[in-house]
């Protein structure tokens, strides 16, 4: 009889625990779902300001405001090398 | 008697307890069901719309909408998707037609207020679109202003943030953002899965060569333009321009000129670069060398056909100087010498009789001589009864410079586990001598236009003449330009080509319009601005003189 009892005991436990963990898991899979749905929402964000950045930072728009503001020429052939060559050029004339 | 009556209430105590105990027992047993059904009934209470802000099926909703992303060479954005909203009234819901149009004027522009007045005032009509594609900011403005009856929707559009630059190679979508054209509808499958795709194209280098393409198609008035770069180590193209060019972010009308991509759908008759071919072919037979002689002094007459030159020499030239001068007789006789058979065989390795290979969808097929004769192998040793597209004209010439690489070409960047292996296609020899006839050519042969000091390139110009009614018309050409550089050891292959191209407006003006004169040029222009972006530098040994103006105030470039 007392085995019963305890086994019957036991039982309902675990039955209490596991309607408890089952409650558990589906809050935290609501969450997953919210995040997931949040994250889905910042990679559009993302896309979208990556494509407003693209549209802004096109060649054409650089090409368009660096000429009107900075009064700069399309890019022509200078070399490292050399521009390095004149600045020591430069400094022995200075020195 | 004392004992009966002692005993009596004893079992009366041990019964009780016995009944008291299995009451306990059923009572705990009742307790803990009971619990039970109460925590069933805890977690029923919870429905899982209510621990959740969204459904599951939004999730897999947003993955649909989300198209693959096309990029360039360098991760910059070429495809995306953005929201766009589109603004709708319920005449039923909307109590002051007038007051609705004066508040949504003030933020954005509306076409026709008469006739949107009149259609909010009709009630028995469900819906009224007042506006399309308002940007978020805009929908975030008016919706603030809190007018009554009329609601946002918000749509997915395919956004081309570099617009007409990259138009026929990126394509575009149609409404169910199925791909249509380009790189759209290559890609199609891959992108609706949501993966983004890398092409070979380098945005920087596109709007360099669109702006100095268009420059030169405005300045000699040209019907179209074409100008492609590819890379020759990998067949991947870094440019493709077709002019003129639409908008893929506006309505498409499939039936204007500027929706049709002449890099590949344009069929032409290409002219003198295909001498290249035919001298590559006979030197790669051994029936010629550089110095053989072949007597150019008169016209060739082949039947009724009469093979001319442009620049008639009227005296024996060596093969060399037949492609200096871009001698029409002179390549005509090394063709004849060469064989019909064997220069066919040619054509059709580098690919000049076949579909080309690119992986876009929109491409023509050649139209080949349905008669290969005598006439047709002079003729076509300086490219006229060909009619081929300049990408193919680009994937044959790229065999000529690639050192045997076998590669097919292709709009999407190469990954780099893939290998590419060699063939024995052409000897070294044969490439050694091409390279030294391309550079001659630009310092003292037909593509003189094309020389930049400095820098070693090598080319090959062209013009062909349009066909009419069975005659070739000289107003009517088509001028371009073949170059491979740095030519020591080509790395990169270009073609500009103008389509009726006019250096005035008077009649003679076409007839001079070579490719010489217009695509050279505007080649020229187009290396000057892409060099430094593609690391060509400067070889010192060429002119040192161009080097430096004035040391002291840094302004070292001088051109």
């Amino acid at each position: 009889m007392k085995k019963i009892i305890f086994f019957t005991f036991l039982f309902s436990f675990l039955l209490i625990l596991l309607t408890f963990l089952n409650y558990k898991i589906e809050v935290i899979e609501s969450k997953i779902i919210d995040t997931e749905i949040i994250n889905k929402k910042l990679e559009k964000d993302l896309v979208f300001f990556k494509s407003e950045w693209e549209y802004i930072n096109s060649p054409e728009n650089i090409s368009y405001l660096s000429k009107k503001y900075l009064h700069h020429k399309p890019t022509e052939l200078i070399e490292l090398q050399y521009f390095i060559k004149l600045l020591s050029n430069e400094r022995h004339i200075d020195e | 008697m004392n004992n009966i009556l002692f005993s009596e209430p004893l079992e009366v105590n041990k019964k009780e307890k016995k009944y008291n105990k299995l009451l306990l027992i059923i009572s705990f047993l009742i307790g803990i069901i009971g619990l039970v059904i109460i925590m069933r009934l805890v977690e029923v209470s919870f429905p899982k719309k209510n621990l959740s802000t969204v459904d599951k099926n939004e999730v897999k909703k947003v993955d649909n909408r989300n198209r693959g992303m096309l990029l360039d060479r360098n991760d910059r954005v070429l495809a995306s998707n953005i929201y766009i909203y589109n603004l709708k009234a319920y005449p039923k819901k909307i109590k002051d037609p007038s007051y609705t149009i004066n508040m949504l004027s003030k933020h954005i522009a509306l076409n026709d207020s008469k006739a949107l007045f009149k259609k909010l005032k009709n009630k028995e009509k469900y819906e009224v679109l007042i506006k399309k594609n308002i940007t978020a900011p805009q929908a975030k403005r008016i919706n603030n202003l809190g007018i009554p009856g009329v609601e946002f929707v918000q749509v997915n559009k395919r956004f081309y943030p570099h617009r007409e630059i990259i138009s026929h190679f990126v394509g575009h979508v149609n409404g169910n953002m199925v791909g249509q054209l380009g790189a759209e509808r290559t890609f199609n499958h891959k992108l609706h899965l949501g993966e983004d795709i890398n092409l070979g194209i380098d945005i920087r280098l596109q709007y360099i060569v669109r702006d100095e393409l268009e420059k030169g198609r405005i300045k000699y008035n040209s019907k179209s333009a074409t100008a492609i770069i590819a890379d020759l180590k990998n067949g991947e193209i870094l440019s493709l321009v077709s002019l003129p060019d639409f908008n893929p972010n506006q309505s498409i009308n499939p039936e204007l000129n500027s929706y049709t991509n002449t890099a590949t759908l344009n069929l032409y008759e290409m002219g003198s670069t295909f001498k290249m071919f035919t001298i590559a072919a006979a030197l790669e037979l051994s029936q010629v060398n550089l110095e053989t002689k072949f007597d150019a002094s008169n016209s060739i007459k082949i039947a009724n056909y009469e093979i001319k030159d442009y620049k008639p020499q009227n005296r024996i030239l060596s093969t060399k100087e037949i492609f200096l001068n871009s001698s029409n007789i002179g390549s005509s006789l090394i063709a004849l010498e060469i064989g019909k058979l064997k220069l066919k065989n040619f054509y059709n390795k580098i690919g000049l009789l076949n579909i080309p290979n690119i992986n876009l969808t929109e491409k023509t097929k050649p139209i080949t001589p349905k008669i290969w004769g005598k006439i047709q192998t002079a003729t076509l040793s300086y490219g006229h009864g060909l009619s081929i597209s300049p990408i193919q004209m680009i994937e044959a010439s790229s065999k000529l410079f690639n050192n045997n690489l076998d590669y097919k070409t292709q709009i999407h960047k190469k990954k780099k586990k893939d290998t590419i292996e060699k063939t024995k296609f052409l000897s070294e020899n044969t490439i050694d001598t091409l390279k030294y006839l391309m550079y001659e050519n630009t310092l003292n042969g037909t593509a003189r236009k094309a020389k930049i000091n400095g820098f070693k390139i090598g080319g090959k110009t062209a013009t062909g003449e349009k066909a009419e009614k069975g005659k070739y018309d000289k107003t009517k050409l088509v001028s371009s330009f073949l170059s491979v550089f740095p030519i020591e050891n080509p790395e990169f292959i270009s073609l500009v080509l103008f389509d009726e191209p006019s250096l005035g407006d008077v009649k003679k003006y076409r007839e001079g319009a070579t490719g010489g004169k217009t695509a050279a040029p505007v080649t020229a222009n187009i290396y000057r601005r892409i060099f430094p972006i593609l690391g060509i530098t400067k070889n010192y040994n060429l002119g040192p003189e161009l080097l430096v103006d004035n040391k002291g105030e840094l302004n070292f470039v001088s051109y």
